[in-house]
């Protein structure tokens, strides 16, 4: 049971580890750009992402 | 024959809804957004703050979102009474989906949702915002028309299940996204 907690938190942490990967390869392709634009899309991407995520609620 | 009127009847009221939740959803974002144009424009020198200080929160939210942390997530409970939804074919399913379409009166489980609307808020772009709010809205009602093969009430009950048995991993997924959200406006606003 222990090790089925243990290596849910690891898998929790290796997507976290890989979203903050995802947001600073980003941060770094569009650095010397305008950062507003690339916020922009992102802001755009977790719109969509909000609106069928609430799909699966309760 | 009947069966064909009937599902014409069904998907015209599941578009009056869609577009009602769509619009209400758009109406949500020009009024953060335009709230955030009215900051901007006492402080203008607040953006690249604001972005920082939302990426920070952002990450917060992104280990609530995959279960590290158990943080409030700013909503409220409040439900649709039925009471509103009784009157006309259409003006029900405009009542309903405009009211849960604004996304703030209703329960919204995911900490994805108030995070958008405080970058709209940080972004203070009033046409932006309405277009976020838009994908928001439209994205959100797509979810009708997963029910357009229910026949009995008992296959909307299924459906509901299944989709709900979901939620984790979509909370896993909004985690992802939320983090590298996070990562973005904590780095990017100090390279440009």
């Amino acid at each position: 049971m222990i090790r089925a907690e243990q290596l849910t938190n690891a898998r929790h942490a290796l997507l976290l580890a890989l979203g903050l990967a995802l947001g600073l390869a980003l941060a770094a392709a569009t650095a010397g750009l305008s950062w507003e634009a690339g916020a922009a899309g992102l802001g755009l991407a977790l719109a969509a992402l909000v609106g069928l995520a609430q799909t699966c609620s309760a | 024959m009947e069966g064909t009127q009937t599902y014409r009847r069904w998907l015209q009221r599941a578009t009056v809804y869609a577009l009602a939740m769509t619009v209400a959803g758009m109406t949500t974002g020009v009024l953060v957004a335009t709230a955030g144009w009215g900051v901007e424009a006492l402080w203008p020198d607040a953006t690249v703050p604001l972005a920082i200080a939302l990426g920070a929160v952002s990450l917060v939210y992104a280990a609530h979102e995959l279960g590290f942390l158990r943080l409030p997530v700013p909503g409220r409970d409040w439900q649709v009474p039925a009471s509103w939804v009784h009157g006309t074919f259409y003006r029900s399913a405009v009542i309903f989906g405009g009211t849960v379409g604004f996304g703030v009166f209703t329960r919204v489980p995911y900490a994805s949702f108030p995070i958008m609307l405080a970058w709209l808020f940080v972004s203070g772009n009033v046409v932006y915002g309405a277009l976020a709010g838009l994908v928001y809205g439209a994205t959100r009602a797509f979810a009708i028309y997963s029910s357009a093969n229910c026949k009995e009430p008992g296959d909307v009950a299924d459906l509901n299940q299944r989709l709900i048995a979901l939620a984790p991993h979509v909370h896993q997924v909004t985690g992802v996204a939320l983090g590298a959200f996070a990562a973005y406006l904590l780095v990017a606003p100090l390279l440009s």
